[in-house]
């Protein structure tokens, strides 16, 4: 964009100047002319408030701390990083508004996105208008599917990917035949048709698709549907409080003594699960809450990772809050992500921003301190990453690994033509 | 008589011109985040008046105004699917908006006082549920992107510009149309307008259609300058938005709604980079001060309003 | 067979809460023609104040007095602050809903936006029809009665509801002969704070709790208090039982948003067909 704080006033040229020569040395003459010594703006949407909070605060903690080490450490081609957040208030009007705010006001040349499906796909339209790179948390198949545009490029699994790589593990492991009790609104739609249709062509069964509303009090007649002699496992694609409430009123009528209990990622995301009725329940995350949980060869850079966003070892940060294993590593990712294309590049600014996503379409992604989450890679035709995801379970009020399930697992059939 | 009209004209025409050179030069002097801000106001102020016109004129306390506002912006996003233009598609948007405000206004008209609160919060609730629950029509809560290429940001600000001004126009003359009298007559004073022989149901189902159409435009003009729809525009808090802007910039007005949509909209901004979680006790705090400090004051004119309601004596 | 048997009596236990919910409600809005739009505020608070008595203080017990107390008392100030406007019934209905903006607010600010949780006081279940049940509904149910039967004796049979419903009829004449209109106004917000702060207390073991509980709840229990009739207690109770069933019965036979979207349908025709069914106070309130 043309404004995004590059005018040349005179302190900030004579400032240019003198970068630029260190500059000439170092990064060839082009940059002596525009871009020098100007920050490169990193712009964070984040859910601060609302009902998704919990997310916002870690995402936000996250990306300072990736910013912070870059910076510490020469900053991007020796230009420093800054970081510009807005709060979405977890809805998407205002989402939308904030995307807005980032890039107009705040100068955002890159925008590292929301959590909420919502907020992500009114934000899309935002990315495309400006021409500004987008990288959604949010887990709606649609981000990267028929609503993606080129712009777009998610490094989280999507409900599609944890679908695909759940369902099998559920069908070996755990059995053949599922009820099924989910949130009656996108998230839960979308996810009950991914993962139902996945377990019925492969010869499974569906016993009871229960749908719940959002914000139920009373889970028993929903959960009376269930029918444990017909059914082996209660898959429990819930959020939040949703998700507590059910956990509680399936312990309590006795489900859990007769079914295996599978969650999707958002049923213990960011919840604590030390009560009786979590025990024994089986969840899809991915990446460890404790880091117990890490594969040994990324233990050491996770050590040094959670040090610097500030999570204990369990998963816990300030005033015991607990983390949102699943996503908040994606903030850091997408920071390190972006210095590496922009100096693999010689990114300079906006105009640069095709031979960026050039370089981000099928680029492989090795796990290590940049990457803490573990390998992985940008399918080039959706932009849709995949990477490693992990099987736990509730034992002892803790969540403990027990397998890991890797990239190639999740990856499902684009349905996106870009 | 004939002086008095051309002098109103006159100094409507100042008031035109003034407003017009203000608005129309507004976006030189604004960054462009800034004129995002505004053109938004304004839209939510088109929004907060067609509310206005059904509580401020016609004493109906509504909290359904989000089921118009979201059918308006969903007939856009099927209008544009279905390939018709803009100007097309914001005249069909009044259109279904204003036949949705037809349909529920007349089954609701006759319930009064706080029961037309909830009734018309359960009718805003309904529909989202509805919209929630029908996935493949509405996305859900996830929504739909809007299959439109923006103009620019000024281009909208001008088109928005040009929508408010005329809406602004036309509430001007209606409330100053006979219906607008009678509507006023029915406020301050519903048993003598009955007696007088005016057919109550009939004028304020008139209100309500209109209304719903105003509602409707606001929400397609939201819709194609956002780019997105979702069943959270249905959500009765949307309701709640332009009851709390009407009130706080002064409910039987014009031009109240707008000043109340504007100023929130950007307290509602800076408060938000400031601490997020605040906005809403301020404005609860607010309101609660508008209720009970200025029930005859600043606010007198919300206070005439609501005459009709205070019971039995009221009349 | 047995899932309508369980459907039956989950509804009644539920109702039963819900039903002292409403009370509240009606007691501030049938006997005294207001509109405590915070109602449902104020039983978050209720429920909130129980998860702080269980965290804290380390007993749960405790918030069945705390809660209905401190509640109590917030619904008495804001009595006192809507004494100006407490005749119109449009403008009490915008004050509390902006009260009911700060509350919510407040909560959010304080304890934030993650679900909190408190655990069954006890643990022991017993099987209803094949399915653990937990005793502590029971005992929920059994407590709301309780108080619903205290409280109906309190407004049909002693003097000080005799005065209550007396005010309500006729303000002017009331104090004319003597009666504190203003106090017994302030005293009926404080009995519904109070009853708020306990339904909150009592339910709050039994769900997630979050700042949006309670406006959540809010429309359902106005819609239970209107279609029973303003200042009937049993009718409310009534109607209470038979919507829970109601609800419950069409989630298990209806999908479930669709199941919802029916009771309200319901609820709203049967509001809008016969709107004799909002009984006296539509005599009073609109003055036609």
């Amino acid at each position: 964009m043309k404004d995004s704080g590059t005018s040349l006033t005179r302190r900030s040229l004579l400032k240019g100047v003198m970068a630029g020569g260190l500059s000439l040395v170092a990064g060839g003459f082009s940059s002596f002319l525009g871009y020098s010594n100007s920050p490169i703006t990193i712009g964070l949407q984040a859910e601060l408030t609302g009902g998704l909070a919990t997310y916002g605060y870690w995402h936000l903690k996250s990306a300072r701390a990736a910013v912070k080490r870059i910076n510490a450490e020469g900053g991007i081609d020796g230009r420093k990083v800054r970081l510009v957040h807005e709060d979405t208030e977890t809805d998407p009007t205002t989402g939308s508004r904030k995307m807005k705010r980032l890039i107009l006001k705040k100068g955002a040349e890159f925008v590292i996105g929301s959590q909420h499906s919502g907020v992500c796909l009114a934000s899309l339209p935002v990315s495309r208008r400006f021409s500004v790179p987008y990288f959604p948390i949010g887990e709606a198949t649609e981000i990267t599917g028929s609503e993606g545009h080129e712009y777009v490029f998610r490094l989280n699994c999507s409900v599609e990917a944890h679908a695909e790589a759940g369902y099998r593990w559920i069908m070996e492991n755990l059995g053949t035949s599922w009820s099924v009790v989910y949130a009656d609104y996108a998230m839960g739609q979308s996810a009950v048709e991914e993962w139902g249709s996945r377990l019925e062509t492969r010869g499974g069964r569906i016993v009871g698709k229960i749908a719940v509303p959002q914000g139920t009090d009373d889970f028993g007649p929903y959960l009376q549907k269930v029918d444990p002699e017909q059914s082996d496992v209660l898959v429990i694609i819930l959020y939040g409080p949703d998700a507590l409430a059910c956990l509680r009123r399936s312990a309590e009528m006795g489900l859990s003594d007769e079914l295996a209990l599978f969650g999707n990622t958002g049923s213990v995301e960011a919840l604590d699960i030390n009560f009786s009725g979590a025990e024994g329940l089986w969840s899809i995350t991915n990446y460890p809450r404790r880091l117990k949980g890490t594969p040994d060869e990324l233990m050491s850079v996770n050590r040094d990772f959670r040090d610097m966003v500030g999570i204990n070892p369990w998963g816990r940060g300030p005033k015991g809050r607990i983390v949102d294993a699943s996503h908040f590593w994606v903030p850091w990712e997408v920071v390190n992500l972006l210095k590496e294309a922009i100096e693999a590049v010689g990114w300079e600014g906006n105009r640069d921003h095709s031979r960026l996503i050039e370089y981000l379409e099928g680029v492989n992604i090795p796990g290590s301190l940049d990457y803490p989450q573990g390998d992985k890679y940008i399918r080039g035709v959706d932009h849709q990453g995949f990477h490693s995801q992990y099987i736990q379970r509730v034992e002892g009020g803790k969540l403990e690994i027990e397998t890991e399930l890797p990239p190639e697992y999740s990856e499902y059939k684009p349905n996106a033509d870009q | 008589m004939q002086t008095e009209a051309s002098w109103n004209l006159g100094k409507l025409l100042t008031v035109l011109v003034v407003v017009l050179t203000g608005f129309g030069v507004l976006p030189l002097f604004l960054g462009r985040f800034q004129v995002v801000l505004v053109t938004e106001a304004l839209i939510l102020g088109v929004y907060a008046l067609s509310f206005d016109l059904i509580f401020g004129y016609a004493g109906m306390l509504s909290f359904g105004q989000s089921i118009f506002f979201g059918v308006g912006a969903y007939t856009i996003l099927y209008s544009f699917k279905g390939g018709l233009g803009l100007a097309v598609s914001l005249l069909l948007a009044v259109f279904v908006a204003g036949i949705f405000g037809l349909l529920v206004g007349s089954a609701i008209v006759r319930i009064k006082g706080a029961k037309f609160f909830l009734v018309t919060l359960v009718g805003s609730i309904l529909f989202y549920l509805l919209a929630l629950d029908n996935r493949w029509l509405t996305g859900g809560s996830d929504g739909m992107v809007v299959p439109t290429v923006f103009p620019g940001l000024v281009e909208n600000y001008y088109l928005v510009l040009g929508v408010s001004l005329t809406t602004i126009l036309f509430a001007l003359i209606l409330v100053k149309s006979p219906l607008g009298l009678v509507l006023k007559m029915i406020r301050d004073n519903e048993r003598r307008a009955g007696l007088l022989g005016y057919s109550l149901k009939k004028y304020k189902v008139m209100t309500f259609t209109i209304g719903g159409g105003i509602a409707g435009l606001a929400g397609g003009l939201y819709a194609y300058t956002s780019g997105f729809v979702s069943a959270g525009f249905f959500h009765w808090t949307r309701s709640a938005d332009a009851v709390v802007w009407t009130i706080l910039g002064g409910a039987g007005t014009v031009v109240g709604p707008f000043v109340g949509a504007a100023l929130l909209t950007v307290v509602r901004d800076t408060l938000s980079a400031v601490m997020g979680n605040i906005y809403p006790v301020v404005v609860g705090a607010l309101l609660v001060l508008a209720v009970v400090v200025f029930p005859r004051g600043v606010f007198g004119l919300l206070e005439r309003a609501v005459g009709n309601w205070k019971g039995g004596s009221g009349g | 067979m047995s899932k309508l048997a369980f459907g039956l009596l989950n509804g009644v236990a539920w109702g039963t809460v819900l039903a002292l919910l409403s009370s509240g409600l009606n007691v501030v809005f049938g006997l005294m023609g207001t509109v405590n739009v915070a109602h449902g505020s104020l039983y978050m608070f209720g429920a909130y104040l129980a998860w702080i008595c269980f965290s804290f203080l380390d007993s749960f017990w405790l918030s069945l007095i705390v809660s209905p107390l401190t509640v109590g008392l917030v619904g008495v100030s804001i009595g006192l602050l809507l004494k100006p406007v407490r005749k119109d019934s449009i403008l009490t209905v915008l004050g509390t809903f902006g009260i009911t903006l700060v509350l919510q607010g407040s909560a959010l600010v304080l304890w934030g936006g993650t679900p909190r949780r408190v655990p069954l006081p006890f643990d022991s279940t017993f099987s209803l029809f094949g399915t653990g049940y937990s005793f502590y509904r029971i005992f929920v149910a059994l407590v709301s009665g309780l108080v619903l039967y205290c409280l109906w004796f309190l407004v049909e049979r002693t003097k000080f509801g005799l005065r209550l419903r007396a005010s309500r009829e006729d303000p002017e004449l009331s104090s004319a002969i003597g009666i504190p209109v203003f106090n017994l106004f302030l005293l009926g917000f404080a009995l519904g704070g109070a009853l708020a702060g306990l339904s909150g207390a009592l339910i709050a073991p039994l769900v997630s709790l979050t700042p949006g509980m309670g406006l959540r709840i809010f429309a359902i229990v106005f819609l239970i208090v209107i279609i029973g009739g303003l200042g009937k207690i049993w009718r409310s109770v009534v109607v209470a039982i038979y919507f829970s069933v109601f609800r419950g019965l069409a989630s298990v036979f209806l999908d479930s948003t669709k199941g919802l979207i029916l009771t309200f349908s319901l609820a709203l025709l049967v509001i809008l067909i016969n709107p004799r069914i909002l009984g006296r106070s539509s005599a009073n309130a609109n003055g036609s």
